[in-house]
């Protein structure tokens, strides 16, 4: 059967562009909740600056318990929760919550040991130059992990672009969404070639990226 | 002034509580740089980070210029930090910023104004020789330069006191020479008193005025550097003393001695002005006996020649004991034991 590219095109495109700004949104809000929590999972810990038992097992609990559920399940059980959110269950912004309920747990994980690789004898010095516990987290433990943060970021970005062409099976649009629909389901085989290069191509992308901003701010 | 009150540390450990420091008191004067000396393990790390309440004592108290540190607030402790510099080990350096920002890093904490800091910095720059590496980051440095830049960023807030962890273990022999010549220089044109703690007996002779012996998170032994060297009283301070001063006679030779058992064996330790004193060929000319140079020694400590010899007295025992006597009356004399020394 021959495809009619014509007609093709613009909706590859149009998913394309779905993708990028489910990963971009998702990725913007999961980090905006995963930064926060990694930072304070890594503060919080024993010995650590603002040492408190409590927090810390409570917010490390509560990451596992997310971290443990599949996303293509976690997509379904959270239907009424992103129905409260964005009003709908089905489409691009639908999309978006489960991807940042699935990805924010994630990076608070990627950003905890990112911070934890920082020497535990830079924390001291600048303790012993008497900077407080913020000066320190933003001062020292961040610039002094960013390389590192960079890189773990975009092996969440990459791991977004995956989950959200399974986002695809629930009607959320986007390049999975038109593999399945048009590749699969209608044997469209050239369909589903043209989408996976589509997602080899941003993803070789992305973690170029990600290794030529990581290595800017290391400046090595 | 530092004042070190029955300071005892505890920490909580799996295997139950672990006593770091036991009831620990010293002062370190003003202007002064005291040494502590001790295995790994002896607890100097900890009272260090106590004298900066990097670690809080679970008992006693630490004065600085007679303010307790124990009842300041967390705000007021930080600004104490800022009258009291640390260097480490490791540097400890800021891999994210240039060697001007880790210098700049306090005075930014201490809030100068921006010109102000980039004053201090090129200052601090030129009195450590690092005016060229200003831009440079941390990993292009070499070991001595990065402890360097960690001495002029301790420096950066013009401290009183200037506490050293091991500053100087993990550089080579003429780098720690460098070192220590810089914080010779530190302590006298700025008169800043330095605590060193440090695993290398080397470090405590080249330029500290007292030191203090610690073992198992006690100080077994205090006292000013040239007193440690030239009598020291513990087994610890011993082998720290042996470890630099090569004053022992080798095992073979002295075993020959005891099994002949001819004669006495005595050690003599000169001090200060009587290394001046012609002794051996007084004696030679006193008394019949004759005296056998077994080994000898001199160096300098603190600015005081210390002299160590190490003879054999041949000759009747009335005259040998004429000749002790004559000795112990101008310097110290102790008889050299079987076996060890």
């Amino acid at each position: 059967m021959q495809v009619n590219w014509e007609l093709f095109w613009p909706r590859i495109i149009e998913a394309t562009w779905d993708t990028v700004a489910m990963v971009s949104f998702s990725l913007l809000f999961a980090t905006l909740i995963g930064l926060p929590l990694g930072i304070i999972v890594v503060v919080t810990r024993k010995g650590h600056l603002l040492e408190n038992k409590a927090i810390f097992s409570v917010l490390s609990s509560i990451i596992n318990v997310f971290r443990s559920v599949p996303f293509i399940i976690l997509m379904v059980a959270i239907i009424p929760f992103t129905r409260l959110v964005v009003g709908t269950s089905i489409g691009t912004a639908a999309a978006v919550v489960p991807l940042v309920v699935f990805a924010a747990p994630y990076i608070a994980r990627l950003v905890e040991s990112s911070l934890l690789e920082v020497e535990p004898g830079v924390i001291e010095a600048a303790e012993s130059m008497g900077a407080g516990p913020w000066q320190i987290i933003f001062g020292i433990l961040i610039p002094e992990a960013l390389s590192t943060l960079v890189l773990n970021i975009t092996i969440a970005t990459i791991g977004l672009v995956g989950a959200s062409a399974m986002a695809g099976a629930v009607g959320g649009g986007g390049l999975g969404d038109l593999a399945i629909a048009y590749g699969y389901q209608r044997f469209e085989t050239s369909v589903m070639i043209v989408t996976v290069i589509i997602l080899i191509v941003m993803v070789q992308g992305l973690q170029t990226a990600g290794n030529t901003l990581s290595k800017v701010i290391r400046r090595r | 002034m530092i004042r070190v009150q029955n300071v005892t540390k505890v920490f909580e450990t799996k295997d139950g509580p672990f006593t770091a420091l036991k009831d620990v008191s010293f002062q370190v004067e003003k202007g002064e740089i005291y040494g502590v000396i001790g295995f790994s393990g002896a607890g100097k790390s900890t009272l260090v980070r106590c004298l900066n309440h990097l670690e809080k004592p679970t008992s006693g108290d630490v004065l600085i210029e007679d303010r307790s540190l124990k009842e300041q607030s967390a705000a007021d402790l930080r600004k104490e930090r800022h009258r009291i510099g640390m260097i480490f080990q490791h540097f400890n350096l800021f891999q994210s910023r240039t060697v001007s920002g880790n210098i700049a890093y306090p005075l930014k904490l201490a809030k100068w104004p921006k010109e102000k800091i980039n004053q201090r910095v090129q200052e601090l720059l030129a009195f450590v020789g690092l005016e060229d590496k200003a831009k440079h980051y941390p990993d292009e440095l070499s070991g001595g330069q990065k402890q360097r830049v960690g001495i002029a960023r301790a420096l950066a807030t013009s401290p009183s006191i200037l506490l050293c962890d091991e500053a100087t273990s993990a550089l080579d022999p003429q780098t720690t020479e460098s070192i220590l010549n810089l914080l010779k220089r530190i302590n006298k044109e700025y008169g800043i008193t330095i605590v060193m703690i440090t695993h290398e007996m080397q470090v405590i002779r080249e330029i500290c005025d007292k030191v203090a012996v610690m073992e198992n998170g006690e100080i077994v032994e205090e006292g000013s550097v040239f007193d440690i060297f030239s009598n020291p009283q513990t087994p610890t301070t011993r082998n720290f003393v042996k470890s630099v001063m090569n004053d022992q006679l080798p095992a073979s030779v002295l075993d020959k001695l005891n099994d002949s058992k001819q004669g006495r064996i005595c050690r003599l330790i000169f001090k200060g002005d009587s290394t001046g004193v012609p002794i051996l060929s007084e004696t030679a000319k006193a008394f019949s006996a004759h005296i056998n140079v077994l080994f000898g020694q001199i160096t300098e400590l603190q600015g005081k020649p210390f002299g160590n010899l190490i003879v054999q007295i041949i000759g009747s025992e009335k005259e040998t004991e004429e000749i002790l006597q004559y000795w112990q009356k101008r310097l110290f004399v102790s008889e050299v034991e079987k076996r060890a020394s």
